[in-house]
C-alpha cells in the first residue's frame, strides 16, 4: 500500500493509488494531490533554505522548477532536513537548462559547505602558549588539529566574490580570477574568507600531514607563502583546536 | 534552575522559532513553555544547539518528533532512533511526542505526515514501533492524531478506536491536536463535536492549536489543509474550550511553522489560550 502511495507522490503522471477515496467513496482527486503538493513544496523549501544564493542567481521561478526536478529524483535519505540537498551541487553539473551558468554548481558546493560548517561539532580553541612552546624539529613534526567546521572550496570561478555579490550589500565588481573560499564557524558565527592558493594548500595538508609537510606543500603551491602569518591567522581565528 | 525535568505546566506554550529568541528572553512570562522539533537539533553542534542549551535552563521543553515514521509499514530507522535517544538523553524534555503517520519509504524520506488505513495490520505495526521507541528512549511518548485529506477503503475501524487500542497496548499517551480534529472531520464530512466527545481525554498529555488553509475539493466541498500558517479559527477555539471544560487545564501549544509572524501575533494567541485555561481553572 505505502509503496504505491509513496511513488505517486513523486510522479504526477501516476493515478491516485487504489483504495484511496474521498467521503462516500468518491474519487480522491485533489485530496491526494494535497499530499503530492506538500511533499514537493516542503522539499523545495528545504532546498531553497539551504541554497539561497543559487536561488538568488537563477530567480525564484527557475529555482522552483529546477528544485521540482531535483526533489523527485533525489528525495532525502534521512529525516534531517537540516542536511537535505547533499546531491544538489552534483545535480546542477548535469542540469542542461542551467548549463550556461558554469559557476552555479560551485556556488552550490560553497553553500553546502556553509550549511555543514554551521551544524558541525563545537570545539574549544587551544591556548596560544601551546604553539609558542613548539620549537625546532618539534615544530615541524607537530600535528595541528583544526576546528571541525573548517571547509575549503576551490573553484575555477571567482566564487567568493559571486557569493558576496549575491548575499551581501557589498556590490564590488566581480573579477575573472579563480578564488578559494575558506569557511569556518569557530564560535556562533559563520565566517568566510577569500584565501590564497598557499593558505588553501596549507590547511588541506594540515588535515592529514604534520606541520613541516604542510608548510613544504604550501610553499610549493605559492612561493610567497608565509608560515608565521598563516599560523597566527588560524590561532587568532580560533581555528586551531589542539597541537599533538 | 533546570526546568527540563519538570512537568510542562498546564499553560499555553509556543513552538520555538530562532527569530523569536530575543522576544522570548525579554518577556519570558509570555509563554509557559517551549516546544522544539527534534530533527532541527540533531546536528553535531553550532548555534542552534547552543540556543537550546540556553533555553532549557529557562523554560520547560516539550520535544516533538517529525521524522520517526511511526505509521510506516516497514521498520523504524534505527540510526534515526539512536539520534533521537542522544537528543532526549541530554535535553531531558518533560514531554516527547510523535505522529500517527508515516514519512519514510524505500524511495526516501518524504517530509510529510502521510496517512495509513485504520486496520489490525497498521495497528500491530504502530504498536510495535511505539514499544520500540519507548524502550529506546526510556520514557513514555505521546501520539498525535493526524490531519487527513483522504480515506482508505482498507480501514476497518475509526480513528478513536484505533487510538484507544494503541494506548491500551503500548501505554503511550496522546497529544490531541484540536485543529487536526477540525481539519479531518471537515474533510471527512463528519462531526468534530462527536469526535471530541468520544476521545479518550484521560490520556491527553498535551494539546496543539494551529491554523489551516481552506480550499475546495473536486466536488466543491471544503478541503482544509493543515498548514500551520495562520491564526487559530473560532470553531477550533470553541472545540478547545469544550475540551478544557471537560478535562481541566492541559499544556496547550500554539503551533505556527510556516509564514511565521512577528512575536506579538503569537503572544496574542498564547494569551487567548491562557484565558480559556484560566476560566476553566476558576470554574473547576
Amino acid at each position: 500500500m505505502q509503496s504505491d502511495f509513496a511513488k505517486g507522490l513523486l510522479d504526477p503522471n501516476l493515478p491516485v493509488p487504489d483504495g484511496i477515496v474521498g467521503p462516500d467513496g468518491r474519487d480522491a482527486g485533489k485530496r491526494y494531490d494535497v499530499y503530492r503538493n506538500n511533499v514537493v513544496v516542503s522539499l523545495t523549501e528545504a532546498l531553497a533554505a539551504a541554497y539561497p544564493v543559487v536561488k538568488a542567481v537563477v530567480g525564484a521561478e527557475f529555482f522552483a522548477a529546477m528544485a521540482g526536478v531535483h526533489v523527485r529524483k533525489h528525495p532525502p535519505k534521512s529525516p534531517l532536513m537540516i542536511f537535505y540537498g547533499e546531491d544538489f551541487p552534483k545535480f546542477l553539473t548535469r542540469f542542461p537548462p542551467a548549463a550556461q551558468l558554469g559557476y552555479l554548481p560551485d556556488v552550490a558546493r560553497l553553500e553546502r559547505a556553509r550549511r555543514e560548517a554551521y551544524h558541525s561539532a563545537d570545539a574549544t580553541p587551544c591556548p596560544p602558549e601551546k604553539l609558542a612552546l613548539l620549537k625546532g624539529s618539534n615544530l615541524f613534526d607537530a600535528r595541528l588539529v583544526l576546528h571541525p567546521s573548517l571547509r575549503i572550496i576551490r573553484s575555477r570561478y571567482p566564487i567568493f566574490s559571486i557569493w558576496r555579490y549575491n548575499s551581501t550589500d557589498d556590490k564590488s565588481p566581480i573579477g575573472d580570477a579563480r578564488e578559494i573560499a575558506m569557511i569556518s564557524r569557530p564560535a556562533d558565527i559563520l565566517e568566510m574568507q577569500n584565501i590564497s592558493k598557499g593558505s588553501a594548500m596549507f590547511i588541506e595538508s594540515l588535515m592529514a600531514d604534520p606541520l613541516g609537510v604542510a608548510m613544504d606543500k604550501a610553499k610549493g603551491a605559492d612561493a610567497d607563502f608565509d608560515l608565521s602569518t598563516n599560523l597566527t591567522g588560524l590561532l587568532s581565528a580560533g581555528l586551531l583546536v589542539d597541537i599533538i | 534552575m533546570i526546568y527540563a525535568d519538570k512537568t510542562v505546566p498546564a499553560r499555553a506554550g509556543v513552538g520555538y522559532k530562532p527569530q523569536h529568541l530575543n522576544d522570548i528572553l525579554t518577556a519570558p512570562d509570555s509563554t509557559g513553555w517551549l516546544e522544539i522539533h527534534a530533527e532541527n537539533y540533531m546536528g553535531d553542534g553550532g548555534p542552534q544547539l547552543a540556543q537550546l542549551r540556553h533555553l532549557r535552563e529557562r523554560f520547560p521543553i516539550s520535544c516533538h518528533g517529525v521524522g520517526l515514521s511511526i505509521g510506516s509499514e516497514g521498520s523504524l530507522d534505527l540510526e534515526h532512533l539512536a539520534r533521537l535517544k542522544k537528543l532526549v538523553d541530554w535535553l531531558n524534555p518533560s514531554i516527547f511526542s510523535e505522529h500517527l503517520a508515516w514519512s519514510s519509504h524505500d524511495i526516501g524520506f518524504l517530509n510529510d505526515l502521510l496517512p495509513a488505513p485504520y486496520n489490525t495490520r497498521t495497528l500491530d505495526k504502530v504498536c510495535e514501533h511505539i514499544d520500540q521507541v519507548q524502550d529506546v528512549i526510556g520514557r513514555q511518548m505521546l501520539l498525535e492524531n493526524p490531519s487527513v485529506y483522504v480515506m482508505f477503503e482498507q480501514s476497518t475501524m475509526n480513528e478513536i478506536d484505533f487510538l484507544k487500542q494503541v494506548v491500551a497496548r503500548t501505554g503511550c499517551g496522546l497529544l490531541l491536536d484540536v485543529n487536526n480534529i477540525y481539519v479531518s472531520c471537515t474533510n471527512q464530512q463528519t462531526s468534530a463535536e462527536e469526535y471530541l466527545a468520544a476521545f479518550p481525554v484521560e490520556h491527553i498529555g498535551e494539546v496543539h492549536l494551529g491554523g489551516h488553509d481552506a480550499q475546495v475539493d473536486d466536488f466543491g466541498d471544503p478541503l482544509l489543509i493543515d498548514s500551520h500558517n495562520n491564526l487559530v479559527v473560532d470553531p477550533v477555539w470553541t472545540l478547545y474550550e469544550t475540551l478544557i471544560a471537560r478535562t481541566g487545564p492541559l499544556p496547550t501549544l500554539i503551533e505556527w511553522d510556516n509564514d511565521v509572524p512577528d512575536w506579538p501575533v503569537l503572544a496574542n494567541e498564547l494569551r487567548l489560550a491562557d484565558d480559556i485555561l484560566q476560566r476553566q481553572t476558576k470554574a473547576t
